[in-house]
């Protein structure tokens, strides 16, 4: 049975996406992206010199090495407006990155607290009705309010992408009751979890869970070896969405043998002599 | 006259110059095609076709945006 990643009518070539950042060479990123082989590559723009601006496009410069990743891998690339406190600067920073990247695809990233990098609601949602009304594909980063995922896809958000603990943390999905609960009450939407993931279990925990994909950067890219736990990551994509797709056993507190115990020779009877 | 050039104030001798007067200046590629950059003017997008005729006045704001690794 196939099993392709659909996403605003585009098929998704992997449930992992990678992000650009904190590798320790673009040389080092590069070959992570060809060892996740991630369905998008998340990337920004900045304020840059003539200089800066010269030194990506070097043979083995960030900007090159991205693109020619992308093209090898069939990676998207999936520009973010990280940095933004509100919608104001979100959205033009989003229609630069449309006119640079050539792209309608834009993570949408609205900060409301600096110290835990939480999602502003309001300015999210504020900026998100606005570019879905401009026409971008949007995927907007937010805290996983059932409230808050239900009116951004009501907006028109391509997905949605809950946080599993605050960026850079590593600390997992810190509230998997409230994910089961998004997974249930939202059973057409594509959800992807976002940040925060620090281990490939913890992937594979999202990916059994029913998440279509997660998102994730620092978990690899300050891995002691990034290329090796890119892959590690992929294989816990892939593991845990044929789980997924398997069907889970229902968790069960009594234990239940699993070898037979019909033709055993020694017969326990309670109380029973021969 | 004063420009704020990327956030940081410069003084420019020329009387209103085009963007593609100081982009050139600045030492940016602006024969590339695509380029590789996006410039705004009072956080306004300026398309490369108008880069010869937008003039900068003084207090104006210049961004020059590129790629940039993210997450």
């Amino acid at each position: 049975m196939t099993d392709a990643f659909i996403l605003d009518n585009k098929t998704i070539s992997s449930r992992l996406w990678l992000g650009s950042s904190l590798y320790p060479s673009p040389q080092i990123m590069a070959a992570a992206i060809a060892a996740a082989m991630p369905g998008f590559v998340t990337l920004s723009l900045r304020r840059q010199s003539a200089a800066q601006v010269k030194e990506q496009l070097q043979e083995q410069g960030f900007w090159t090495l991205l693109q020619q990743q992308s093209a090898a891998t069939g990676a998207r690339l999936l520009p973010n407006t990280a940095g933004c406190h509100s919608a104001r600067e979100a959205i033009l920073l989003a229609q630069m990155a449309r006119e640079l990247f050539a792209t309608d695809w834009i993570k949408l990233e609205v900060i409301g607290d600096d110290y835990s990098l939480q999602p502003h609601p309001l300015q999210l949602v504020e900026a998100a009705r606005e570019l879905v009304a401009q026409g971008f594909n949007v995927l907007p980063y937010c805290t996983d309010d059932l409230v808050l995922c239900q009116t951004l896809l009501e907006l028109g958000c391509a997905a949605v992408m809950p946080w599993g603990a605050p960026i850079g943390t590593g600390k997992g999905l810190m509230n998997p009751y409230q994910l089961k609960t998004l997974r249930n009450r939202l059973p057409e939407a594509v959800l992807i979890v976002d940040a925060g993931l620090g281990k490939p279990s913890q992937a594979m925990a999202a990916l059994e869970m029913g998440f279509d994909a997660v998102l994730l950067n620092t978990a690899v890219a300050r891995a002691h070896d990034p290329v090796a736990m890119a892959a590690a990551f992929k294989q816990a994509v892939d593991g845990g969405r044929m789980a997924y797709r398997a069907g889970l056993m229902c968790e069960r507190d009594q234990a239940s043998p699993s070898t037979p115990t019909l033709g055993l020779p020694f017969w326990h009877q309670a109380g029973g002599t021969v | 006259m004063q420009l704020l050039i990327n956030g940081e104030v410069h003084q420019i001798d020329d009387v209103a110059p085009t963007v593609l007067q100081l982009l050139q200046r600045l030492g940016y590629n602006t024969d590339a095609q695509p380029q590789h950059y996006i410039v705004a003017v009072n956080q306004q997008i300026v398309s490369p076709a108008s880069y010869p005729d937008t003039r900068l006045q003084p207090g104006d704001s210049l961004d020059v945006l590129s790629v940039m690794t993210g997450g």
